[in-house]
């Protein structure tokens, strides 16, 4: 079983260009990541480029931005898979376009399903949960899918301001629940 | 919940969220990605939002991702990968594509003090992928010598198990001999009368059992192929 330890170890030892360290972050790491990435993008080709691109630029100097003891070694890959995948979404996806046909949000995400959640994961849900669904479901999009406040808009019929306004609020409400 | 809040439009906590979201775009977008690089605290609103948002990761299922992408990483990561010959056999741009003429470059640039003026130069090449991209074994004949270089680059070997080279041309294969399990290029020199068949002809790897065939004739399961392009 490989420990949040054992993960910071590796980051810390492929900033230093060990090659073994390099193989076993990939070997432990690599599934989750590209699970991340393949939701972000839903698309295998893209996805493989994308998480290719992840461990090349981790070992070119990436992990040495790693600051140990600061944030999960699991989080900080989780985000930077998920930047880099809503990075090359973007480039195939017109930013605003608001005639988009926007999907459907993945039913697998809600929050009945998050059966063992970590305190962190519980903590997030249960602050999303005191929003609006509505407005819960557009900060998920807007993570998981890449969605846009112009996309947010098209999907929830509303103008792009009021979207805006919205989401904002859901956001400041967001910070004062997390900071409880 | 109803918040009916203003919320001002310089509020640090929500520029850093929406950055974070990937909401911004514009000016916005250009000026939250400055005061990350300058503005520590800043950069440290936007870096707790980080760790918030991505516990939301947390119920995705891992993919395995596909065998050999490792392989791939490494290629590129690794600058003194066995696959520096192929730069010097002046093939790595036709196997790697055009996308790849930036790193190509970068190594030219890096090891350029290996490039002798006898540095041969291979003029045919082939590169052999199984239809699942499970294994891929690159080749490239340098005719000065008849020497026919092959990688194993992306794949499993079985221990118990050699893999056989084929050269397919009129529509017979004639083995050319059994990879080496020590290091990853095995050289062949290519008898004279089958060199003229590489022309046209494609290379193929077979599993077989030690030492290779028996009979002389493939007997295991194609491997890959791939056709041997004029360079």
């Amino acid at each position: 079983m490989t420990t949040r330890q054992d993960i910071e170890d590796m980051i810390n030892r492929v900033a230093l260009n060990d090659r073994a360290a390099f193989e076993a972050l990939y070997t432990a790491t690599s599934a989750k990541l590209f699970g991340i990435i393949l939701r972000v993008l839903k698309d295998r080709a893209a996805s493989e480029d994308v998480l290719q691109d992840v461990y090349l630029r981790l070992w070119q100097g990436g992990a040495q931005t790693f600051a140990t003891g600061r944030a999960s070694p699991i989080s900080w890959l989780a985000t930077i898979a998920r930047n880099r995948a809503i990075d090359r979404l973007r480039r195939v996806k017109p930013v605003s376009n608001l005639d988009g046909v926007a999907e459907p949000s993945d039913p697998a995400l809600g929050p009945e399903d998050l059966a063992v959640a970590s305190s962190e994961r519980a903590m997030i849900d249960a602050c999303l949960d005191e929003l609006q669904p509505d407005r819960a479901t557009a900060v998920r999009g807007a993570y998981l899918d890449g969605d846009t406040y112009a996309d947010l808009a098209a999907r929830f019929d509303v103008p792009l301001n009021t979207m805006r306004t919205w989401l904002r609020r859901s956001l400041m409400s967001l910070k004062d629940c997390l900071s409880r | 919940m109803s918040d009916e809040r203003t919320i001002p439009e310089d509020n640090d906590d929500v520029i850093a969220a929406e950055l974070s979201l990937g909401l911004l775009s514009g000016d916005a977008l250009t000026y939250a990605q400055r005061r990350v690089r300058t503005d520590l605290r800043f950069a440290s609103l936007v870096e707790d939002w980080d760790m918030h948002f991505s516990t939301l990761t947390e119920t995705i299922e891992p993919v395995t991702p596909p065998n050999g992408l490792f392989e791939k990483i490494t290629r590129q990561a690794y600058p003194d990968s066995p696959h520096r010959i192929w730069r010097w056999l002046g093939v790595l741009p036709a196997f790697l594509g055009a996308g790849a003429a930036a790193l190509v470059l970068i190594l030219a640039l890096q090891y350029g003090n290996y490039m002798q003026p006898d540095t041969p130069v291979a003029s045919l090449a082939a590169e052999m992928i199984a239809e699942d991209e499970s294994i891929i074994v690159a080749a490239a004949y340098v005719g000065d010598s008849n020497t026919l270089f092959v990688e194993w680059q992306v794949g499993e070997r079985l221990p118990d198990r050699d893999v056989e080279l084929w050269l397919v041309a009129e529509g017979e294969a004639i083995s050319l001999g059994v990879l080496s399990k020590e290091g990853k290029i095995t050289e062949f020199t290519v008898p004279a009368e089958l060199q003229n068949l590489l022309t046209g002809g494609a290379l193929a790897v077979t599993d077989e059992p030690i030492g290779g065939s028996p009979t002389g004739a493939a007997t295991g399961a194609v491997l890959a192929v791939g056709p041997i392009t004029t360079l």
